[in-house]
């Protein structure tokens, strides 16, 4: 409501004229929002300080008929078998059960969308049972005075079933909105002028009333009656009107409702315009620069009707920018300009209803946490009081992973040099762009830092791009595989630092992939060497046997029959020896390795025939050691001189 | 309150914040008894108006006068409608007078007041010079008198008809005061 009006003083006149065609507005009636239970039940409460539960019975002079304590006042009062009642074109449904009055006027409320103080007011004006201290039984029988009959004989069908004080609160809450949903089978609607009589009594006459709203109509289809001015100005004191014997009273049933909800909850007209969200679907997460359509659907909450650019061209409803000339970095094409990004869809929006909003939104981009108000107005007119509505929005970029696993074929990244291995890369897309192995930008894994080229590429698609992705397409919020052949091609840390790319459009985020190899090292230093002769002079054609002892000094096991067995073998690579023998392994490698296994910090031994020449004079001979098929162990300088006799 | 108190306490002396706890156990002591009495006996204290949020407002006060004067007027109706009940169980067919609502060339607003019942004939009757059209509608009951509901109304030519609306059923029956309706 645009203002509040200080409460009056205890049955003071409100503080505005009366309005017969606009007794109450449509924002106010239909609210069903305005009390919880426990205030509905501390309203009763205080209504009725004290109840006179043992008040004296009571014999109706004229029926005879008597009512007899305890009463109940209607804030202890609760009904034990409210029915269930399903939903139909008028009301929700409601699910049965024992309930309290104060539940059944909230339930009610909630189902039938009308406002709780309208019922209770409703309560009030037709059988005082709000403040009354000692209701009788009639009372609550017709609590709304919907359908009162005296005699069952006589009760109209369309009636049988809505006595009771659930039934009563439920049907006339149902009728108000069967007025304004099907106004052709009633006498009084919004926007036409209409006889409104002063009283039952014909006498008193009757004036036409433009009845400005659904919820003024829907009072007077309730009640077909108005107050005469005189009326009004007794407040709630009696009024005469027409002629006869006894003279005729103006009927006051409308002007108790107004005077009592003034009284109570203050104001009963809202604002010209006013709107709250019904529903706003949007997703709170966009890729930089992804583009998404966004529906507001905002509910007439004032007492006005909305128009968009065909219904009203020079003042159409509109959704704006808030606050008001706000650039929003999310403005996107379609937008009308900088600030408005659409028109309302609906010609013609009247009070109550909803109005549809749909526009799109482009992200900047520029990732970050976006806070983005928007509002309504009327163009060249009126801004409407801000809803609150203020999405948040996550901008991302699009391109965007996490590394969920990496998988060693070899268990570990730990290598002979020289070798491949598999690996597998798991990558989790957490980004909003869909990954996509041949159309669009192909999702490849690179060399990171960008394009820097790689030492241990193995089969890839270049010496910059390890591979692409197992799946064909991979959606936002899954993991797909990424797999491709490493090679150490020698001993040493081999750091691999490895990014994703949308080719040719952008780099992902850094997700610190780094691949871990290691090339293993072979590393010997001679122990002794000795010859079987005890020295190394030795005559011409001599057999003789010499041993090499050699500590393990690098990082691997050395074995005698393992994948890449440990061998001695002339040195440089494939030098012809003066010493070979038959008993070689072959002509360049003089021995194998004589213990099963030598582990770092060990010590190996090689023993094997040699030969001296028929030539005398010095030979020099060097020999190194190879893990057979892969590489030479890096070179100690080892070498024997033997001098042939 | 005794938060505050209690918060700043901290930073005086220990006998100071002793005082304030005693104060503040005196203040919840009293809130309890008060909050006792008042579930007790409810019309210990009178409430105040509150107000809920900016824009809405409830009156907690007790009722006024005038308002409770309403439930002895509800019980006064009720004895007064057994009454007139008792009168016309005696009598015959009941006398209404339509009231016409509103009326134009598209369609007649009328009900019958002081009845509610099902299954009565509303008419509406056009005449000019010596023409009649009539057009009918099923009447039906609505809270507390019978409606016609909107008559639909057509082929009425130019110029000034007078309108009657009728009233039939197994009860009651009768006719409003004619009126003119230009077209």
């Amino acid at each position: 409501m645009a203002t509040f009006i200080s409460p009056p003083k205890a049955s003071a006149a409100p503080p505005v004229p009366w309005n017969a065609g606009r007794i109450i507005d449509d924002s106010v009636f239909f609210n069903r929002n305005t009390m919880s239970t426990q205030d509905i039940q501390n309203f009763l409460n205080s209504k009725v300080p004290v109840c006179d539960t043992n008040h004296a019975a009571y014999t109706s002079t004229s029926s005879g008929i008597t009512y007899s304590p305890p009463f109940t006042c209607l804030k202890d009062y609760a009904v034990s078998n409210v029915p269930s009642m399903p939903a139909d074109a008028y009301c929700g449904a409601i699910n049965g059960g024992s309930m309290s009055a104060a539940t059944i006027i909230k339930t009610v409320s909630l189902a039938c969308g009308v406002n709780p103080q309208v019922l209770i007011v409703l309560l009030q004006k037709e059988q005082g049972l709000i403040t009354d201290t000692w209701p009788i039984s009639y009372q609550y029988q017709f609590a709304t005075g919907f359908c009162v009959y005296d005699n069952p004989a006589t009760e109209p069908p369309s009636c049988q079933g809505t006595d009771g004080f659930f039934n009563q609160v439920y049907y006339g809450s149902r009728q108000f909105q069967k007025y304004v949903k099907q106004p052709q089978s009633f006498n009084y609607r919004a926007g036409l002028s209409s006889y409104i009589p002063y009283s039952t009594d014909g006498s008193c006459g009757g004036s036409n009333v433009y009845i400005e709203n659904g919820a003024t109509a829907a009072l007077y289809n309730y009640t077909p009656y108005q107050p005469t001015q005189a009326a009004v100005d007794a407040g709630f004191g009696t009024s005469f009107c027409g002629s006869g014997s006894p003279q005729p009273q103006s009927a006051y049933g409308n002007r108790n409702f107004w005077l009592y909800f003034w009284n109570w909850f203050g104001n009963t007209t809202g604002p010209d315009y006013a709107w709250s969200i019904n529903s706003f679907s949007y997703s709170s997460t966009m890729g930089v620069g992804q583009t998404q359509t966004i529906t507001l659907k905002a509910t007439n909450t004032g007492r006005l009707p909305w128009y968009n650019q065909i219904a009203a061209p020079s003042t159409p409803t509109r959704i704006g920018t808030w606050p008001a000339g706000r650039a929003s970095p999310f403005q996107a094409s379609s937008w009308l300009n900088s600030v408005r990004p659409a028109n309302m869809t609906e010609n013609y929006v009247p009070p109550g209803s909803d109005g549809t909003f749909t526009f799109q939104i482009t992200a900047p981009n520029t990732s970050g946490t976006y806070v983005e108000p928007f509002n309504l107005l009327m163009e060249n007119y009126f801004w409407l009081p801000w809803a609150g509505l203020s999405p948040t929005i996550e901008v991302v970029p699009a391109y965007h992973w996490q590394v969920t696993n990496v998988i060693y074929g070899n268990g570990t990244g730990l290598m002979d040099p020289g070798t491949t291995q598999l690996i597998t890369l798991m990558a989790l897309n957490n980004g909003t762009a869909t990954w996509s192995k041949t159309s669009g930008p192909q999702i490849r894994l690179a060399t990171w830092g960008p394009d820097r080229v790689s030492s241990v590429a193995s089969s890839w698609i270049s010496n910059t791009r390890a591979t692409t992705m197992n799946d064909l397409t991979v959606a936002p919020g899954q993991v797909t595989g990424f797999q491709f052949y490493v090679h150490v091609p020698a001993s040493g840390a081999y750091y691999e630092r490895m990014n994703l790319v949308a080719e040719g459009q952008t780099w992902f985020n850094d997700a610190g992939l780094t691949l871990y190899l290691q090339g293993k090292t072979y590393a010997w230093q001679p122990v002794w060497a000795s010859p079987s002769t005890g020295n190394w002079s030795i005559p011409r054609n001599t057999n003789f046997t010499i041993t090499i002892r050699a500590r393990n000094t690098g990082t691997v096991t050395w074995t005698k029959n393992g994948t890449y067995p440990i061998r001695l073998g002339t040195w440089s690579p494939g030098r012809g020896s003066a010493l070979e023998t038959p008993s070689w392994i072959s002509s360049i490698r003089p021995a194998g390795l004589v213990e099963d296994s030598v582990p770092p910090g060990g010590e190996g031994t090689f023993t094997f025939q040699a030969k001296t020449g028929s030539v005398p004079g010095m030979r020099y001979e060097s020999f190194n050691l190879v893990a057979e098929g892969i590489l030479w162990f890096q070179d100690p300088g080892f070498a024997m001189y033997v001098n042939v006799l | 309150m005794a938060r505050t108190t209690k918060k700043r306490a901290t930073s005086k002396s220990s006998v100071k914040r002793l005082l304030i706890v005693g104060l503040a156990l005196v203040v919840v002591a009293s809130g309890v008894s008060w909050a006792l009495s008042r579930h007790t006996n409810s019309n210990a204290t009178p409430a105040t108006p509150t107000r809920k949020k900016p824009g809405t407002y409830v009156n907690l006060n007790p009722p006024t006068a005038d308002e409770k004067k309403a439930s002895d007027d509800a019980k006064a109706a009720i004895a007064q409608r057994e009454s007139q009940n008792a009168a016309i169980s005696t009598s015959g067919k009941k006398s209404v007078s339509p009231t016409i609502v509103h009326a134009d060339g598209s369609g007649v607003s009328a009900y019958v007041g002081n009845i509610l019942e099902d299954g009565g004939t509303c008419t509406a009757t056009f005449t000019k010079d010596s023409i009649v059209k009539t057009f009918t509608s099923q009447a039906s009951a609505n809270v507390s008198y019978t409606t016609c509901g909107s008559m639909p109304v057509s082929g009425l030519t130019p110029g000034a008809w007078q309108l009657i609306v009728s009233y039939s059923s197994s009860t009651s029956a009768g006719s409003s005061q004619p009126q003119t309706v230009n077209i």
